[in-house]
């Protein structure tokens, strides 16, 4: 229960113990300690010095004593009133900003003590310069203030409902503890409303008259001032009111008030200087009186500027999610939740929180849709399976337990039920693989929640959650594969009942590989984490350069297993015959082959290195490069998220491909190290134990393959190319993904599947653009350095005496070159004489893919 | 360093009993160790053990260290000791030096969990002349999680100011990580404020990686990077335990 404030007497009896104590520690002698076994490191960091006033925090400080109390009766001017609104604001948006609201909120002396604000006590004299000032009218304390004072406060117990929730970090993102103040839970909404229509009229009548009579030139902006802060108080508690009703009942409604408020905000800005401050309205020790036991600690209040930018932000998050409460399809809430999750700056712990909230509550996604529909969609939009697969679902689903009450009892209750509801035999099995795919549903379910909500976390917390979604797929993915085999020895029944057990020589070649559905789109979404979860190491600035390189041919492996991937899943429904569907276009995914047609200019050599390179060193990837140009008439067409995600998945690796080969060639001159001296220095670490600890989330997996430590290391090595040769590579990758990725500003929201998040996405794009500008305009740079060039010189003279020595004819053959430039590399690199330079990395560009130079040379 | 005291208010009589248990008298070892410093030569003063694969070296930049910071030369250093934890007699120098550097102090008993459990752990460096105290390391030893490794704990270090840069926090940090590696140390670790460049920079330089990030760590909202140091690779291939929380 609330208590209410007394700062005065304590109601617990209490028994001074310092003789006691003094006698008994007679006999210990100094530095002896006692201390029970149990007393943790949290107890010693939370233990109270008892009257030292640094560390004593209960310790009534006579400063505080001797100062007078705030007449919270005390009349206000318009203007005071502004002022003291505006930092309750602060106050408020501080607190939402990670701070305690003993610190933030609660040093308002008006909210404190809001019950106490009297309206007929009118006796007492005003005090301070307004003496001779005329008295305001008492309304603009007991009608308007009192009222929007109660307003926030309310707002922020609504606020504070949601966080209670535990969806984001108490400590972390954000700080419950009321100190058991009320926020007026009590006073019903309509009261609320109520005091501020009353308000509001005493305002447009008497109000107005006051402020024309007082206010000088003034008037008019003072009077908007006041009236700005009411209709902001109205519109922004209904906006949250509407925004936590349960099951997202009220959210749609939300979307006028939020905008509403949002005007509101640029009134409260455009009127903020107005403000005279009351000196002691706001009592920033009060701390000390509401917390006992640990020292409050030196916090800085935003300013007001940064409370309009974030209340504003606030207000846009908020809009952004109540739209995507009418998603169309899974694809593009999939796309707002990643989109969401990482805009720049980050959202505030209570938009991440409604996220979540929004997200999935009772079974139900956004408000509206099961969340077994979310996910059939989602492997609808991936893999299209064949369609009478889902036939049935939600007759199947009712009868399994409908709001996840699944247990195995059900289950096979469920297969048992079969035989009655099936007409035939093809029927029979239909059904029985209809009922595996619900099974299915139901366990993917948690995996695919878990990994949206993820975006409702702040990055730090993002990174460490998703080691442990990468575990939720890896689990599921060893489940799909069972799920597959029923699937497929089913469909094979089927077959053999269609075309009899012999399966003629034509019917033997036309029978498709059987797809892994469930699998397949497990596997993608697996990928697809732990390429987040890699990114967000160089986004949170964990990696040292000497790791970049080791990082980026590893996230390099997964893109590239799951552009394979992806393709792969491309090919099988392609391969599928089928009634053809209308699909919009996109363009042809990136190949290898379009960017040799590139205006690059490459002597025929050169050529030749490129394809020998492209099957070794990039061979994970080659699968990406198949043409996309047969005619498909009448086969299944994929889906185009399918489509939109191979593209992008192709632009990622090849963005991350052109990253690596740049650190690859830096290495390569000496310009950059993957074994700096100091990470052996004391014998405890080396590249490759490091190797293994920043990819252990990975080791254990199925698949993909690991990239081990050899195969870094021969990657590095670029097949004994020189690092001009590399570089040219680099700028072919940057030169592919640039292309790409401005074929993809050509598609439309509805094209992308970015119906609910089109700025974020198009910025993002733009960001990616941007580094591969500058990466290339780097890399001409880095080509001209003298390391770099005199490596060449060394490189192309131990290749031509290799060549004389070696081979009679004029003609080199590949293998040759192979074998002497890799043998030259590793055996002995060649001593270069020119300055090593400084590298540089600058990810203003994006947060994932550094921009690689040399700084200049030191002369 | 630890995260100052979180508001998390513990109900303060909990664990009731009048069960006055152990006392814990501190065992006092000199390891008077003198240093290896008071040098002003720059790199590779602090590489006490296993040295460095020497091939390569030449071609370094990436890290600062080639920017020379050589201390200034006109104030010559005065001699430096550096001794174990003793007894309860250092704990005032230990803590004003460490007050210095912090917004907020800690109590008085955190220091005392430290060094009475862990004694052994701790260093001081003394001028010689003025018999100050003017740096100091405070660390911890406990197994850790779910696979019980022995992980070593760096809770504080500092360096009055104007004896930085003068490899005096290198060898602090030094000292520690031998005395928790011999005492079986499987990994060490500590916090600091992701924007401490001096620290990380120093930490990085014994082999310290960036293992975490830990958002809005500090109450002043600051978020802090956990590094960590591996002491036994061996280990790794061993952990079967894909997941740590
Ligand atoms: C961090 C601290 C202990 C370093 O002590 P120190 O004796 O100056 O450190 P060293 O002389 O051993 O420095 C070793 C390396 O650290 C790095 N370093 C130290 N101070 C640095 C600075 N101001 N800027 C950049 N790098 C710095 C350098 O890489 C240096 O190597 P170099 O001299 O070859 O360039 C000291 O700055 C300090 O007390 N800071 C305040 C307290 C604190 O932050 N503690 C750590 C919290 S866990």
């Amino acid at each position: 229960m609330p208590t209410k404030l007394s700062l005065s007497s304590s109601v617990y009896p209490y028994e001074d113990v310092t003789a006691l104590l003094d006698t008994a520690t007679k006999d210990m002698e100094v530095g002896q300690l006692i201390q029970i076994p149990s007393f943790s490191l949290f107890d010693a960091m939370c233990a109270i010095v008892i009257m030292d006033p640094k560390m004593d925090t209960g310790m009534v400080m006579d400063d505080i004593v001797s100062r007078p109390v705030f007449n919270i009766n005390m009349r206000v001017t318009p203007t005071e009133f502004i002022w003291i609104f505006d930092n309750i604001l602060i106050g408020q948006m501080t607190w939402l900003s990670g701070h305690a609201l003993s610190q933030t909120l609660f040093t308002s002396c008006h909210i404190l003590r809001l019950l106490e604000i009297n309206e007929y006590d009118d006796d007492e004299e005003p005090s301070g310069p307004t003496k001779d000032a005329p008295q305001p009218p008492r309304e603009f304390l007991v009608a308007v203030l009192k009222s929007c004072v109660l307003a926030i406060a309310k707002s922020c117990s609504l606020i504070w409902s949601e966080m209670r929730k535990g969806q984001v970090y108490e400590e972390e993102d954000f700080m419950t503890n009321k100190f058991g103040v009320s926020m007026f839970e009590d006073i019903p909404t309509a009261s609320l409303v109520a005091m501020l229509d009353q308000a509001e009229y005493w305002m447009e009548t008497e109000g107005t008259q006051w402020i024309r009579d007082h206010c000088g030139d003034d008037a008019g902006e003072i009077l908007k001032g006041v009236m700005e802060r009411i209709d902001y108080c109205r519109s922004s508690y209904m906006a949250l009111f509407q925004v936590i009703a349960p099951k997202c009942s009220l959210y749609p409604q939300a979307g006028p008030q939020l905008e509403a408020m949002r005007t509101h905000i640029s009134g409260l800005k455009a009127t903020h200087a107005l403000g005279t401050k009351v000196e002691g309205a706001f009592d920033h020790t009060i701390h000390r009186q509401l917390v006992a036991n640990t020292p409050p600690r030196a916090i800085a209040l935003l300013t007001f500027d940064e409370t309009i930018e974030q209340l504003a932000q606030m207000c846009t998050d908020l809009m952004s999610i109540g739209k995507a409460l009418s998603f169309t399809d899974t694809a593009n809430l999939v796309n707002f939740f990643i989109l969401f999750g990482s805009q720049k700056p980050a959202p505030g712990a209570f938009p991440r929180s409604i996220l979540q909230t929004v997200l999935y509550e009772d079974r139900i996604v956004m408000g509206s849709r099961k969340v077994e529909d979310v996910v059939r969609e989602s492997i609808q939009e991936t893999v299209s399976p064949v369609s009478w697969i889902f036939d049935n679902f939600d007759v199947l689903q009712a009868k399994l337990g409908g709001a996840g009450n699944t247990t195995p009892a059900s289950e096979s209750q469920l297969l048992e039920s079969i035989p009655e509801l099936a007409e035939d035999d093809i029927s029979s099995y239909k059904l029985r693989i209809q009922t595996n795919v619900v099974m299915f549903v139901e366990k993917a379910t948690k995996p695919f929640v878990d990994t949206l909500q993820i975006m409702g976390q702040n990055t730090s917390r993002q990174r460490r959650n998703l080691r442990k979604i990468v575990q939720l797929w890896e689990t599921l993915q060893e489940q799909a594969e069972v799920f597959d085999a029923d699937v497929h020895a089913v469909l094979e029944e089927l077959r053999i009942q269609q075309l009899g057990p012999t399966g003629d020589e034509d019917g033997a070649l036309e029978q498709p590989a059987a797809p892994f559905y469930f699998v397949s789109w497990v596997y993608h979404l697996k990928l697809w984490v732990m390429e987040w979860l890699l990114f967000l190491g160089s986004e949170l600035e964990l990696y040292s350069p000497f790791e970049y390189s080791m990082v980026y041919a590893y996230v390099d492996s997964v893109l590239g297993a799951h552009s394979q991937h992806l393709q792969r899943i491309k090919s099988i429904i392609e391969s599928e015959v089928l009634e053809p569907e209308p699909v919009v276009p996109i363009g042809p995914i990136p190949t290898k082959e379009t960017h040799e047609e590139s205006g690059i200019k490459e002597t025929s050599e050169q050529k030749k290195k490129k394809k020998k390179k492209k099957k070794t060193s990039a061979s994970s990837t080659t699968t990406t490069t198949s043409t996309t140009t047969e005619k498909v008439i009448e086969y299944a067409k994929p889906k185009k998220t399918i489509l939109m995600w191979l593209y992008l998945t192709s632009v990622k690796m090849q963005l991350t491909r052109g990253v690596f080969l740049v650190l690859a060639s830096l290495t390569k001159a000496g310009h950059l190290t993957t074994t700096p001296p100091h990470i052996a220095s004391h014998g405890l670490n080396d590249l490759e134990t490091l190797f293994a600890h920043r990819f252990r989330a990975f080791r254990l997996l199925s698949s993909p393959e690991a990239l081990t430590f050899e195969i870094f290391l021969s990657r590095v090595d670029c097949d004994g190319l020189d690092s001009i040769a590399i570089l040219d590579y680099a700028t072919d990758y940057f030169s592919e993904a640039q292309r790409a990725l401005d074929q993809l500003l050509l598609l439309s929201a509805a094209e992308a599947q970015v119906l609910l998040c089109e700025d974020a996405w198009r910025k993002d794009i733009k960001n990616m653009i941007k580094v591969c500008i500058a990466s290339k305009i780097g890399i001409a740079g880095l080509q001209k350095d003298a390391r770099i060039l005199e490596l060449r010189k060394s490189t192309l003279e131990a290749q031509k005496r290799k060549a004389a020595a070696s081979s009679p004819g004029p003609k080199l053959t590949t293998a040759q070159i192979r074998s002497s430039s890799s043998s030259s590399s590793k055996a002995s690199a060649p001593v270069l004489k020119a300055p090593v330079r400084k590298v540089v990395f600058e990810w203003k560009y994006h947060s994932w893919w550094p921009v690689v130079t040399l700084a200049p040379p030191s002369s | 360093m630890p995260p100052k005291s979180k508001t998390k208010s513990k109900p303060k009589a909990k664990s009731g009993g009048p069960s006055a248990a152990t006392t814990t008298t501190t065992t006092t070892t000199t390891t008077t160790a003198t240093a290896p410093s008071d040098s002003t030569t720059t790199e590779s003063s602090h590489g006490s053990s296993t040295n460095t694969p020497a091939t390569k070296t030449k071609t370094e930049t990436t890290s600062s260290s080639s920017s020379s910071t050589v201390p200034s030369m006109a104030t010559p250093l005065p001699p430096i000791d550096y001794v174990g934890y003793e007894s309860e007699h250092q704990l005032q120098g230990m803590m004003s030096l460490i007050e210095n550097d912090l917004s907020e102090p800690y109590s008085i008993y955190t220091y005392r969990y430290f060094l009475h459990q862990w004694p052994k752990l701790s260093f001081l460096a003394m001028d010689r002349e003025k018999g100050t105290c003017i740096g100091v390391i405070v660390c911890r030893l406990e197994p850790h999680g779910h696979s019980a490794r022995n992980r070593g704990y760096i809770a504080m270090l500092a360096v009055s100011k104007e004896y930085r840069k003068r490899k005096i926090g290198s060898t602090l940090v030094l000292m520690a990580i031998e005395a928790m590696k011999s005492a079986g140390a499987d990994e060490i670790v500590l916090e600091t404020e992701y924007t401490n460049q001096s620290a990380i920079a120093l930490y990085q330089q014994m082999g310290f990686i960036k293992d975490k990030r830990l958002y809005r760590y500090y109450l002043n909202g600051v978020d802090a990077f956990r590094l960590k140091l591996l002491c036994k690779p061996e280990l790794l291939a061993l952990d079967l335990a894909p997941v740590n929380a």
